[in-house]
C-alpha cells in the first residue's frame, strides 16, 4: 500500500508541476522562450522581467535604448518615422553598461538597422560593469536553464501574469507600442514637480571640467567600441532635455561644468563616426523651462517624448559634423547661459525665497 | 538554507537521502554519520559560512566538558562541571543574543555611551545551546553517557532540527543513530515523512505567509490602527505564528522520518486548549519540557526542601516564564510576554473558582493567546502599548478595510480583485473583507480538524487512498509553486 501511495504521490506531484510548467511555457508572459502566440498581444508591463525576453525572441530591426526617462515613448512613433520595427531595451536608473549589455544581446539575435539611444547623463557617470547579477530575476537574464524553475514554478506567473496577458489580449484596450509606459499613473504639473525639488541654500564652488571622473570616458569608449563593431547600424544618439530645475541643482552643487564636459567628451568622441548622429536638446528653452511638462526634475510627459521623435525625424537638433568644435562650444554655451541665468535670477519667479548669489 | 526553498527540496534533500542510505547500505556506518554531519554543516553554513565556527566551537566546548566529566568522575564534583558548562553555554548565548540589549539598557540607566556591537544573531543558536545545556546537565546527573564525537556532532547538527527545533534530547536521537534497523530504508517511515513534510510546507507557504502579509502591513502602519484592526492583527498573527512554527516542526519531523528517525512532536492542537497550562502542554512543548525538567522541577524541589512550598508555587511559574520570554528574544516586550504567560499559568493552577472544560474556558484561553501574541509581535514597548491601547480603548476609523486590502498581493485573489475593480470598484472594501473572512474560516476549519499526527494515525488505520495521495500531492505542488518569494520562518529569529 505504501509503495502504491508513494507512486501516486510522486506521479501526481510531477504532473501538477509539469502542467504548471507547460502553461508557463505556452503563454510565456516574460517571453523567455518565444514571442507572443499569434492570438495574443505583446503585453509589456514589467520592464525588468520582459526586456531580455523581447530582445531574444521578438522580431525587430531597431532598438530604443534608455533609462526611465525614455520609457514613455511609443514604439510606433519610431516605427512610422523611420520605417522600422522597434523594441525597447530600458532600465530605470540604468548604467550605460546595463544598456550596452542589452544591446549586445539584441545583436546576438537580430540584425539591427537603427539604435535610438536616449542619453541619460546619470548613466554615463556610473561604473562600467552591469548590475544584473545582483537582481532576484537574474534567472531571466542569464542563459543557464538550471534556474528556469523559478519562472516555470511560479504562482505569480500562473495567477497574475498569464491572466493579465489574456485580459489585455481579449478584453481590454492595450496599445502594444506603449510598452513599459508609466505616464498614465503620474501627475505632470508645475505644482507636482516643485514638491520634489528644493533649491540648495548655498552654492558649492564650481568644479573644473578637468576634474571629471575618468569613468565617463570609459563609458563613452565602451559605446564607441560597440558602434565601431556594427557599422551596419545607424546610431541615433540624443540628449533629451532635463528640466531647468535639474540643471539648477547641478549649478548649485558645483557640477555644472562637469556635466557639460561629459557632453563635450561624448560628442567629440562619437560624432565623427560615420554611422552616428547626435541630437542635442539640452538647450531647448521651451521644453526645459515649462515645468508643467514634468513630474520631477528629469521625468517629462509623453508630449515631450513625441516632440523629440518628431524633431529627430526632421533632423532638428542634429549636431553637424562639420566645424564640430565650434558648434559644440556654441551649444554648451547656450546651455550654460540658460542655466546660469535661471539659477542666479529667474529662479525667484518659481521659488521666491531661493538663495541667489 | 531554508526547508521552503526549491534548492533544499529538489537538490539538497535528495542528495542527502541518497548519500545516507547508500553509505548505510554498504555498511559504512561511520562514513554515513560523517556524511550526514557534513551535509548538516553545509546546510547550516549555506548563507553565512562564518556561523560554522560558532557552532563547531560550541560543540567542541561541550564535548570536551563531557570528556572531562568522564575522566574526573572520582576527583572533581560534577557540580563544578555543571556550573562551568551551564554558565559557559549561557555566556555564549548571552554574548550573541543579549549583548547589545545589555549595552542599550546600561546606557539608558547609567547615561553611559558604550558602543553597540550590532551582532547578527547566528541562526539556531538558542536551540542548539539549550540542547547542549540539557546534555551537560544530564552528564552531571549521570543520566547520559559520553558519546563518540561523530555521534555527538550528528546529534547537535542534524539539520531537520538544527535551526528552530524541536529541542531534541540526546536520549531521543543518539540511540536511534546507533540502531541498525533505523539505517535501512523503511518505505513506511519515508511515506510518513513525505506526508508530514508536505503538510508542514503547506501550512507555512499557503497559510502562514498569507496572514503574514496582513500582519506586516498592520504593524508597519501601527500609528493608524483602530480597535477592530488591532484585534484582527493580533488574531491573524496568532494564526500566522501557529501555522509558521507548527509547519516548520511538521517539516522537521517529516525530514527526520525520511531518514528513518523519530523526532519529538512540538505541537498538539494548541488552539484547542482550555487553559494556559493546557496551552503550554500543546504549544512548543519540547521547550516546555526543557524548562520543566531543568528549571521548574529543580526549583519546586528546592521549594520543598527549604520548606517554602507556597512561595515557590507562585514564584516558579513566574520565573520559568520570564526566562522563557527572555529566551525568545532580547527585548522587554518578550519579558512582559513571559510575565503575562506566568500569570496565566498561575490562574490556571488556582484551586478556587475552577471551571469545567467548556466553550467558555476554550474561548477565554483563545482570547488570552490573542492578547499575549499582540505583545509577542510588538517589537518595542511603544508599539506594544499602542497595540494594547487600540485593542482595549474602543475606536473605529475603518482601518480594517485598508488592512484587508493588503490581501490584493495574494496571487490567489488577484483575478477576482481585478475583475471586481473593473465591474464595481465601490465594492472593493467589502470584497477584501469577504476574502479575509474566507481565509479565517478556512484556518478555523483546519485548526478544528485533525492535526498532522492525527491525520497520519487515522490514515495508517484506514489506509492510504488515491484521493489522499492526490490531496497531499496538490498541497505539495501548490506550495512549490508558491516558493518564488521565499520567506523565512518566524522562529529563526528566536
Amino acid at each position: 500500500m505504501n509503495r502504491k501511495f508513494i507512486k501516486h504521490l510522486i506521479l501526481i506531484s510531477i504532473s501538477c508541476l509539469l502542467l504548471a510548467s507547460l502553461l508557463v511555457i505556452l503563454f510565456d508572459p516574460f517571453y523567455m522562450y518565444h514571442k507572443p502566440l499569434p492570438f495574443l498581444k505583446a503585453v509589456l508591463e514589467e520592464r525588468d522581467y520582459e526586456v531580455m525576453g523581447t530582445l531574444r525572441n521578438f522580431e525587430y530591426d531597431s532598438v530604443i535604448l534608455g533609462t526611465s526617462v525614455a520609457e514613455n515613448y511609443n514604439n510606433h512613433w519610431f516605427d512610422e518615422a523611420f520605417q522600422v520595427t522597434s523594441v525597447k531595451a530600458m532600465r530605470a536608473s540604468g548604467r550605460n553598461s546595463d544598456l550596452l549589455f542589452y544591446l549586445e544581446e539584441a545583436y546576438r539575435h537580430q540584425e539591427i538597422s537603427h539604435v535610438f539611444y536616449s542619453i541619460d547623463l546619470f548613466s554615463i557617470f556610473q561604473p562600467t560593469t552591469h548590475t544584473f547579477e545582483e537582481e532576484d530575476y537574474y534567472y531571466l537574464i542569464n542563459n543557464t536553464p538550471f534556474d528556469d524553475f523559478k519562472y516555470l514554478w511560479n504562482k505569480d506567473i500562473l495567477l497574475k501574469k498569464i491572466p493579465l496577458q489574456l485580459a489585455y489580449s481579449f478584453f481590454l484596450d492595450y496599445d502594444e507600442g506603449e510598452s513599459y509606459n508609466w505616464y498614465q499613473e503620474k501627475t505632470f504639473s508645475r505644482e507636482a514637480m516643485m514638491t520634489h525639488y528644493f533649491p540648495l541654500s548655498s552654492f558649492a564652488p564650481m568644479q573644473e571640467a578637468s576634474e571629471i571622473d575618468p569613468v565617463v570616458m570609459e563609458n563613452i569608449l565602451a559605446l564607441k567600441d560597440m558602434i565601431l563593431e556594427h557599422p551596419e547600424t545607424e546610431f541615433q544618439l540624443f540628449f533629451p532635455p532635463s528640466s531647468i530645475l535639474w540643471w539648477d541643482n547641478e549649478y548649485r552643487s558645483g557640477t555644472l561644468e562637469i556635466k557639460l564636459e561629459a557632453i563635450r567628451l561624448f560628442v567629440t568622441e562619437l560624432a565623427p563616426l560615420n554611422n552616428v548622429s547626435i541630437y542635442y536638446y539640452q538647450n531647448e528653452d521651451s521644453l526645459m523651462k515649462n515645468l508643467d511638462l514634468y513630474m520631477d526634475s528629469v521625468h517629462f510627459n509623453q508630449t515631450v517624448n513625441k516632440t523629440l521623435v518628431e524633431k529627430i525625424k526632421e533632423k532638428q537638433g542634429l549636431i553637424k559634423k562639420e566645424l564640430l568644435d565650434e558648434t559644440l562650444t556654441d551649444l554648451l554655451n547656450s546651455t550654460r547661459e540658460m542655466v546660469t541665468n535661471y539659477a542666479t535670477k529667474e529662479i525667484l519667479q518659481d521659488y521666491p525665497t531661493a538663495v541667489t548669489p | 538554507m531554508l526547508f521552503n526553498s526549491q534548492i533544499f527540496i529538489f537538490l539538497f534533500l535528495p542528495i542527502c537521502l541518497l548519500g545516507w542510505y547508500f553509505l548505510n547500505h554498504l555498511h559504512f556506518r561511520k562514513s554515513a554519520m560523517i556524511f550526514l554531519t557534513g551535509m548538516s554543516l553545509f546546510f547550516y553554513g549555506f548563507y553565512n559560512p562564518s556561523y560554522l565556527i560558532l557552532i563547531l566551537g560550541s560543540i567542541g566546548f561541550n564535548y570536551v566538558l563531557s570528556f572531562l566529566i568522564l575522566k574526573t568522575k572520582k576527583t572533581i564534583s560534577s557540580n563544578i562541571w555543571m556550573t562551568l558548562g551551564v554558565s559557559g553555554n549561557l555566556l555564549f548565548l548571552g554574548y550573541y543574543k543579549y549583548f547589545d540589549f545589555f549595552i542599550e539598557n546600561t546606557n539608558f540607566i547609567f547615561k553611559t555611551d558604550f558602543a553597540l556591537q550590532h551582532i547578527i544573531l547566528p541562526l539556531g543558536i538558542s536551540f542548539f545551546t539549550l540542547q547542549q545545556v540539557s546534555y551537560i546537565i544530564d552528564r552531571c546527573w549521570e543520566t547520559a553517557p559520553h558519546y563518540t564525537l561523530v555521534d555527538y556532532m550528528a546529534f547537535v547538527t542534524f539539520f531537520p532540527q538544527l535551526i528552530a527545533g524541536p529541542i531534541v534530547l540526546h536520549s531521543e536521537l543518539i540511540p536511534q543513530f546507533q540502531m541498525e534497523e533505523k539505517r535501512k530504508f523503511q518505505l513506511s517511515s519515508f511515506v510518513d515523512g513525505c506526508i508530514y513534510f508536505s503538510l508542514g510546507l503547506g501550512k507555512k507557504v499557503l497559510i502562514a505567509d498569507v496572514f503574514a502579509i496582513l500582519v506586516n502591513e498592520g504593524f508597519e502602519k501601527i500609528y493608524y490602527i483602530d480597535t477592530p484592526a488591532a484585534w484582527l492583527m493580533a488574531l491573524c498573527y496568532l494564526i500566522e505564528l501557529y501555522f509558521d512554527f507548527s509547519g516548520y516542526c511538521d517539516m522537521a519531523v517529516g525530514l527526520g522520518k525520511m531518514f528513518g528517525f523519530d523526532l519529538p512532536q512540538n505541537f498538539k492542537s494548541p488552539l484547542k486548549a482550555h487553559s494556559v497550562q493546557d496551552f503550554w502542554q500543546r504549544w512548543h512543548f519540547t521547550l516546555t519540557r526543557f524548562l520543566t525538567t531543568y528549571l521548574y522541577t529543580p526549583l519546586t524541589i528546592m521549594g520543598i526542601r527549604k520548606n517554602k512550598r507556597k512561595l515557590f508555587t507562585y514564584l516558579t511559574p513566574m520565573l520559568v516564564f520570564l526566562i522563557s520570554g527572555f529566551w525568545h528574544g532580547a527585548s522587554w516586550t518578550f519579558v512582559i510576554w513571559g510575565a503575562f504567560q506566568g500569570l496565566g499559568i498561575l490562574w490556571s493552577q488556582r484551586k478556587k473558582w475552577k471551571l469545567k472544560k467548556s466553550g467558555i474556558t476554550w474561548f477565554g484561553t483563545f482570547v488570552f493567546a490573542i492578547i499575549s501574541n499582540a505583545i509577542f509581535r510588538s517589537e518595542t514597548i511603544d508599539n506594544m502599548l499602542r497595540m494594547l491601547k487600540a485593542m482595549f480603548v474602543p475606536h473605529v476609523t475603518g482601518f480594517s478595510f485598508e488592512l484587508a486590502s493588503s490581501l490584493s498581493e495574494v496571487p490567489e485573489f488577484y483575478m477576482i480583485t481585478r475583475v471586481m475593480e473593473i465591474l464595481n470598484p465601490n465594492l472593493m472594501d467589502f470584497l477584501y473583507l469577504l476574502l479575509l473572512s474566507c481565509l479565517l474560516l478556512i484556518s478555523a476549519l483546519i485548526l478544528k480538524g485533525k492535526n498532522a499526527a492525527e491525520i497520519l494515525s487515522y490514515r495508517q488505520d484506514k489506509g492510504y487512498t488515491f484521493l489522499f495521495a492526490a490531496q497531499i500531492a496538490v498541497i505539495f505542488s501548490w506550495s512549490v509553486l508558491s516558493l518564488n518569494q521565499v520567506s523565512t520562518f518566524l522562529y529563526f529569529n528566536f
